[in-house]
């Protein structure tokens, strides 16, 4: 393989990883919007204790395989008390909810600091070998962040798609009465994709322990990235999430690889900002009558 | 400034019906001169600083309301509005030595201008985009002021350590002066009160008020949204701008790290102040901004007596973000929403204890603004 | 079947229903008319629970039905076609059919009520795999009550099923309610702005007008006239 093309192939695996990562935490966003309206920041602090949870569990003996998933269910329920607690009083204005999501933000990332202090923790390697191709490098474990990834978004897309409760989350989320006369307990639906988009943020989370150290701003930092991917594809569209990651995934990898690296986040930014000028509802707008409403 | 709180308070006292003169008028009055008795109550420097801290808060949160209370814009960008401010005077105070009182209004036009440019292409979305597309351009600025080390000297930011230039025959030079810059800082606090008091009374208000209510109602109106949007961002950028000369001195640096306004989490502390202090009221981010700089002092000793023990700065956010939670919940109105609630209900039973006794009680008990 | 006494529901400040009563008879079908902002998709609404009634019972079988839940209550068999069709756009013709069905649990029972469905409207069997959004105004109609007839309901509320429908749909919407009420027996509660349709269709008749019931007695009962004096001022029931 040519060295520039080697290059190349470098850059798109680096963007392959992050780009799964970013669609997870841009999941958790967009199923929360696409069925409350509400824009919720503090799925970003989700990532962070499911990072730090991850992180606990496997201090404490469990193998990282099984520390994640139960980080993951921890900080889905976790996520769902507040939604009993606080969120579902904010449905009727989504803007409230939205608020509520930022104080939860100081609440949680100052719970994350009191508890396990703001220093790194050094990053969990469960797998330490490099696949070389072609003067490509590939740490397996990069390879099993892209494939859970993949998996996850594979799994969510069958379960929206064939499952009674997958469709009946997607009839919420297009007309919430009309679910309702269906049937359909739309409390229950709202809880459980509150539950859902913790789960998907403290997977993330997980992941992410494994490829760098973390600390308790790690989350603002992916809740970012996270939110601008959901906001290209369109709020509220999970394909359109997805296919957004991979977009900004892309833009990032290849802008810091073949331009200046400091000038990341501008890249990412630049592009929103770009496409939001020109699509002001995203790539892919989600169609319902609460984003009717909304934007 | 005693001029500038007079007639302020003069303005202010018209609004309310003499009816209210013990509910409304006299605590409100005491409550507003208090700050400027601060260098004699306040027992410490400590204090006096904090007092400090608490004025450039409240301009900048009272530049805030004008785009977020009023319009309805959320902007997140706000805070990096102030940072370009303090930016823009470092400059212009290192390279040119320009002196202070030029620097106020030029940090604050420049501010403007920044706001502006980016409220251009922002404002052709609106809701959750307009927020977002601010937040992306704070973020480059933040990229910018970080990279762009030949103007900025990147991460390490711009020293000044000289104290504000004299005023008139008012100086700052030496540490007892600390009351001077103290009453300059809280003279532009008033200057901003006073700013988003007459906003609130013009027609400009008005029609920033009505975007808010009703976008669509307020275009078929005949109002122009897009640029009073526009007008709604440069004044609240012009604000924060201004704001900056003060931070710059206050802290003798401007630097993009996490802990300066180029952080975005800086901004969400100020909407935080605006909703504790009350969104739709014009007091609102004053009583915001100044809760959000004393309540730790006032909680942290009643905190050391119960069993939670001494008060990490973690502890106090984790207080700050549950009373805004709560707010949002049980008082979505804020602070002064809730202070209007009471003191009307007082006022109204103040009036019908009139009429009962048979006295021709003058109208409009209850506050407006 | 359906016992309303004195119900009254409010948006915020604004009263929309002032101390409505009603009755459905088991196997009946009453119309409801008035002018706009009566209060006709209102009372609906509060029957199927997505508006809390201030005050007022509405009985069900015996049943108590005010502050339950909308899904419990399409649990009990009431099902609420709402105005403006609201089927699913983002879904096919089947998965909006499922939804419909989304009480049932029984994979067999689903499949016999798809089957009765597509028979009653062979449109919708044509179109199954077709997004509900791309569908006539007609078809989506259609498939408003079809999805709601999955359940098996044995109280059927339509709001304003023949809005926006040509002249031949709004034909055949009358048949399709004459044989839900005659052959699956079903109690209906009709809603419309069609004053002739609606008497055509039905047995009895309640005229509301802002908030109140103004004239209600059995279709062949009362007379035009009276029902256009009861719209007071309100235009032709064309
Ligand atoms: N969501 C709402 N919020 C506030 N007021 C409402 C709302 N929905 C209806 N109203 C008001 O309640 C009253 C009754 O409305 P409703 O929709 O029940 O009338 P309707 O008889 O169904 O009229 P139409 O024939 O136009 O459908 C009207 O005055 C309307 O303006
Ligand atoms: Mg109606």
């Amino acid at each position: 393989m040519s060295q520039e093309l080697s290059v190349f192939m470098q850059q798109l695996f680096n963007a392959l990883t992050i780009s799964g990562v970013y669609a997870l935490v841009a999941l958790g966003i967009t199923v929360i919007f696409g069925l409350t309206g509400i824009v919720k920041f503090s799925i970003g602090e989700l990532l962070t204790l499911g990072a730090f949870l991850t992180f606990a569990f496997w201090e404490g003996g469990t193998t990282f395989f099984l520390a994640v998933p139960l980080a993951a269910i921890a900080v889905g329920g976790f996520s769902l008390l507040l939604e009993r607690g606080a969120f579902r009083f904010t449905l009727d204005q989504p803007i409230n909810g939205f608020i509520v999501s930022l104080g939860l933000i100081l609440v949680l990332q100052n719970l994350i600091i009191e508890i396990w202090g703001v220093g790194f923790k050094a990053p969990i390697r469960p797998f330490t070998q490099v696949w070389e191709v072609g003067g490509v490098s590939m740490p397996v474990q990069r390879w099993f962040v892209v494939w859970v990834a993949v998996v996850i978004i594979g799994l969510l897309f069958m379960v929206l798609r064939y499952t009674k409760y997958g469709r009946a989350m997607r009839a919420c989320a297009e007309d919430r009465d009309a679910a309702a006369l269906m049937g359909i307990p739309v409390a229950l639906v709202i809880a459980g994709t509150f539950a859902l988009g913790g789960a998907l943020a403290a997977t993330a989370g997980g992941l992410l322990a494994s490829l760098f150290a973390i600390q308790p701003f790690l989350g603002s930092q992916y809740l970012l990235k996270g939110f601008a991917v959901a906001l290209v594809g369109g709020l509220g569209n999970v394909e359109g999430a997805v296919i957004a990651a991979v977009l900004v995934g892309l833009t990032e990898t290849m802008g810091s690889g073949y331009l200046a690296t400091e000038w990341r986040d501008a890249y990412t930014f630049g592009l929103l900002i770009a496409i939001l000028l020109v699509r002001p509802r995203g790539l892919f707008p989600a169609r319902g009558r609460l984003q009717e409403t909304l934007q | 400034m005693v001029a500038v709180s007079r007639s302020f308070a003069g303005t202010l006292l018209r609004q309310y019906p003499p009816a209210d003169i013990l509910t409304i008028r006299l605590p409100l009055a005491i409550l507003l001169a208090l700050p400027l008795l601060a260098p004699m109550l306040l027992p410490s420097t400590r204090l006096l600083s904090l007092a400090i801290t608490a004025a450039i808060f409240l301009i900048v949160a009272n530049g805030l309301h004008i785009v977020f209370g009023y319009t309805g814009q959320l902007s997140l960008a706000h805070t990096t509005l102030w940072g370009v401010g303090a930016y823009t005077a470092a400059l212009l105070a290192i390279h040119y030595g320009w002196p202070t009182a030029a620097l106020i209004p030029a940090a604050g036009i420049s501010a403007a201008i920044a706001a502006v440019a980016i409220g251009i292409p922002a404002f052709r979305t609106a809701g959750f985009s307009f927020a977002i597309i601010t937040f992306a351009f704070a973020e480059i600025l933040r990229t910018v002021a970080i990279n762009w080390r030949d103007l900025t000297n990147g991460g390490a930011g711009l020293m000044l350590r000289t104290p504000p230039t004299s005023i008139g025959p008012i100086e700052f030079e030496t540490i007892r002066h600390l009351d001077n810059f103290y009453y300059l800082t809280l003279a532009f606090a008033y200057l901003s009160l006073a700013g988003v008091f007459l906003i609130r009374q013009s027609r400009l208000g008005r029609t920033f008020i009505a975007i808010r209510e009703n976008e669509s109602l307020a275009r078929s109106l005949g109002i122009n949204v897009y640029l009073h949007k526009l007008i709604a961002f440069g004044l609240s950028g012009f604000f924060a701008g201004v704001a900056g000369v003060f931070l710059l001195y206050n802290n003798q640096k401007i630097e993009p790290g996490p802990l300066s306004p180029f952080s975005a989490f800086f901004t969400i502390q100020f909407l935080l102040m605006i909703l504790i202090g009350g969104r739709f009221s014009m007091l609102g981010p004053t009583i915001g901004a100044v809760i959000a700089v004393f309540a730790p002092e006032v909680i942290r000793p009643l905190i050391g007596l119960t069993p939670l023990g001494d008060l990490s700065t973690a502890r106090i956010q984790i207080i700050f973000g549950s009373t805004l939670v709560l707010t949002v919940l049980f008082a979505p109105n804020g602070v002064a929403g809730q202070a209007k609630e009471r003191y009307g209900a007082l006022a109204a039973a103040l009036q019908k204890f009139r009429e009962r006794q048979g006295g021709a009680a003058p109208p409009g008990a209850a506050a407006g603004g | 079947m359906l016992k309303i006494r004195q119900l009254s529901s409010f948006y915020g400040p604004i009263q929309a229903l002032r101390e409505v009563s009603l009755d459905v008879d088991s196997g009946e079908a009453v119309a409801v008319l008035g002018p706009n902002g009566a209060g006709k998709s209102t009372l609906l609404r509060t029957i199927s629970g997505l508006v809390k009634p201030r005050s007022g019972s509405i009985l069900y079988r015996e049943h108590e039905i005010v502050g339950r839940s909308t899904h419990a209550i399409v649990k009990l068999g009431i099902v609420h076609v709402p105005e403006g069709r609201r089927i699913f756009t983002q879904m096919t013709v089947l998965e909006n059919l499922m939804m419909g069905a989304f009480t049932r649990d029984n994979k067999k029972d689903i499949e016999e009520h798809l089957e009765f469905v597509y028979e009653f409207f062979p449109d919708l069997a044509e179109k199954r795999r077709q997004l509900g959004g791309e569908l006539s105004g007609g078809q989506q109609q259609m498939l408003a009550i079809g999805r709601a007839l999955m359940s098996e309901p044995s109280l059927l509320l339509l709001d304003e099923p023949s809005l926006g429908l040509s002249p031949i749909m709004v034909e055949q919407l009358g048949k399709t309610i004459t044989a839900i009420r005659q052959d699956l027996g079903m109690s209906i509660m009709l809603v419309e702005q069609n004053a002739g349709l609606a008497l055509e269709l039905t047995g009895h008749v309640y005229v509301m007008q802002a908030g109140r019931v103004v004239l209600s007695g059995a279709t062949d009962e009362v007379s035009i006239e009276e029902i256009r004096q009861a719209y007071l001022g309100g235009v032709s029931n064309s």
